[in-house]
């Protein structure tokens, strides 16, 4: 049962986000060559400028996609638990967990694919950026060299602390997913709760939840992280370290119990008009 | 043998205090079509959804084949809510896979059948069908699954009368004797002559379950002319 | 579509009694098969349970016959037949004379009246 509503689910989500990121991908691809134009060549001054320009309208279209996205899986969610749709959905041969995993699965899986388009889209407008704008200057050769170059130095600098950092990295994106995905399945629940008002008592839902976390981020991250500096740490990714342990850890136990209240509600506490 | 439904002392209070069923205690029998009729607020709603397992009672009990309402249940009960709750751009074809897919029961061949007496095209999406073809299109899926139980929930309202007449024709057609067929309704005197029985509802409570039949018998009057009576305000 | 039932009298005796009638007029003819249960039912627009009763009726009273090979046919009993068409005429004419005795009329004003009202008419 669980393979068929995945099944069935990614099939009735899977087109919109595809097509934003594609979208993304192509505004990518574009905003590359804008750097392969001979104007770079010239010694403009407002040269700066244009670029600064080309990045921020780069950034808005990333921001676009990427809260597109979230948006149109947030919206998908509520229509079919909470809306008439809902009356196919929990009349479904499936349990309440069931439902509510098979959502949430493949809306983490459209967060992650979303990060991924996001970063190969920058990748390829730096990548595309580097290779117009240096190649007069660099040849292959020399590209290598300084890549192996930037390499060393991260390395050297940060060693064994290097590869925590990684992994830190990695598992705040992890969590991120993770959060990402429950404060939306999260809210939601919560929000059809209130009978009149449910769009607004999601919306509220996610806010308030978010409020928590920059909250603990202030009181408990910042503090850690100056301790560290005042310590004597030189060292930059072991003073970055709480942020990424501690508030990941935060989002993943927030997620967990937002996922057990979501479950708790739907089961429990559903009330389609 | 036991009834296919067993409400025993069933009870739903919302928030605010608002008793939608007040200690119901029904059985709705096999292999019979039963209206459910009651006027607005007499809580034939809150039954429907509490059979569906899209609603938690209060307190009490239901037992639907002796399980109570859950994921079980609900692979026997096929459902025909008032409002349609396919998604729009869903195209009619793809519907039909998504009920092959999750229901054992599904008649493949039934359903395309009844479309094409229709002359639906399966490739049409759904926003593209008007509301009566709409509704067509739920109601014959609903029926071509051989489900114990079918819950139809106000069916021919809002429907022109030859629309009215081929949902009357579909439901006797598809109707298989050993499944019991649960009809809400307002329209009465357009569904009397399909009914067996008829459970009356009024605020929460049992009122009266009794034969078409044995309404016309004893009352000589038409079950809907008896409904007026009873309920008159 | 659906036969035109009175609401307010027992679905069962009218669906039986039309049937019934339907048989005697050679509407169904001796021995011409009848529709399924299920197919009587859509097209009067009743229960099926109702339907299948009042065929259950019919066949009691001999005038239909379930046969192994073509399920429900019409009784080839052609005097079966005709003694239901009688039967069925007589309780039109009673109920005639009950009515017209109500409005006072007598035997001799009846028949003479039937007559007039017949009068011209192919037998």
């Amino acid at each position: 049962m669980l393979g068929k509503l995945l099944k069935h689910e990614w099939k009735s989500i899977w087109k919109i986000p595809t097509i934003l990121l594609g979208a993304l991908m192509g505004l990518a691809v574009l905003a590359g060559f804008g750097f392969a134009s001979p104007v770079w060549d010239s010694s403009l001054d407002g040269l700066g400028v244009l670029a600064v320009l080309t990045w921020m309208l780069f950034y808005l279209a990333v921001l676009g996609v990427s809260l597109g996205i979230m948006l149109y899986l947030a919206v998908r969610f509520y229509r079919s638990m909470f809306t008439d749709e809902g009356y196919l959905t929990h009349t479904l041969p499936a349990t309440s967990r069931q439902l509510l995993l098979s959502k949430v699965l493949i809306m983490a899986a459209w967060i992650f694919l979303s990060m991924v388009g996001v970063f190969a889209s920058i990748l390829i407008v730096g990548g595309m950026a580097f290779f117009f704008l240096l190649r007069q200057e660099l040849s292959w050769n020399e590209f290598g060299e300084l890549l192996s170059y930037v390499w060393q130095m991260i390395h050297s600098n940060v060693g064994i602390q290097f590869t925590s950092f990684l992994a830190g990295i990695f598992f705040m994106l992890a969590a991120g997913i993770v959060y990402g995905t429950m404060i939306i399945a999260g809210s939601i629940s919560i929000g059809q709760m209130v009978h009149k008002h449910k769009v607004l008592g999601s919306i509220g839902a996610y806010f308030a939840i978010n409020t928590v976390v920059q909250v603990v981020s202030m009181v408990i991250v910042m503090p850690m992280m100056f301790y560290n500096m005042y310590n004597g740490t030189e060292n930059v990714f072991a003073i970055l370290a709480p942020t990424y342990w501690i508030m990941g850890a935060l989002e993943c136990a927030l997620a967990v119990g937002l996922y057990f209240l979501s479950e708790y509600l739907i089961r429990k506490q559903l009330n389609l008009d | 043998m036991s009834g296919l439904v067993e409400i025993r002392n069933l009870t739903k209070v919302y928030e605010k205090k608002r008793t939608a069923l007040d200690g119901l205690n029904l059985v709705i029998p096999r292999g019979k079509i039963v209206g459910l009729l009651g006027p607005n607020g007499s809580g034939k709603t809150t039954l429907i959804k509490i059979l569906n397992g899209l609603l938690v009672p209060t307190g009490g009990q239901v037992l639907i084949n002796g399980l109570a309402p859950g994921a079980q249940t609900k692979a026997r009960i096929s459902y025909l809510p008032e409002r349609t709750y396919f998604q729009n751009s869903m195209r009619v074809k793809e519907l039909l896979e998504y009920f092959a897919d999750f229901y054992e029961d599904f008649r493949m061949e039934r359903a395309r059948e009844m479309l094409l007496s229709l002359h639906i095209n399966e490739n049409d999406r759904i926003k593209t069908l008007s509301k009566g073809t709409r509704e067509k299109v739920q109601l014959i899926l609903v029926m071509s699954r051989d489900a114990d139980l079918y819950v139809l929930d106000e069916p021919i309202a809002g429907v022109d009368p030859a629309a009215r007449d081929y949902i009357i024709k579909t439901i006797i057609k598809n109707y298989n004797e050993k499944a019991t067929v649960l009809l809400s309704t307002h329209l009465i005197s357009d569904i009397e002559n399909i009914l067996d029985e008829v459970i009356f509802i009024r605020e929460g409570r049992l009122l009266l379950q009794t034969t078409v039949e044995e309404i016309r018998e004893v009352k000589g009057k038409s079950v809907d002319s008896y409904f007026r009576e009873v309920f008159a305000c | 579509m659906a036969w035109n039932l009175d609401s307010d009298r027992p679905i069962y005796s009218q669906i039986l009694e039309r049937i019934q009638m339907q048989i005697a007029a050679g509407i169904y003819e001796p021995g011409e098969k009848i529709p399924s249960v299920r197919e009587l039912a859509a097209d009067a627009g009743v229960n099926p349970n109702t339907m299948q009763k009042a065929l259950a009726e019919l066949e009691h009273r001999n005038l239909v016959v379930t046969l192994r090979t073509s399920g429900r046919v019409v009784t080839e009993d052609l005097n079966m037949i005709r003694e239901t068409k009688n039967q069925l005429a007589k309780e039109q004419i009673d109920d005639f004379l009950k009515r017209m005795k109500a409005l006072g009329f007598e035997r001799e004003d009846i028949l003479i009246m039937l007559k007039k009202e017949t009068g011209g008419e192919s037998a």
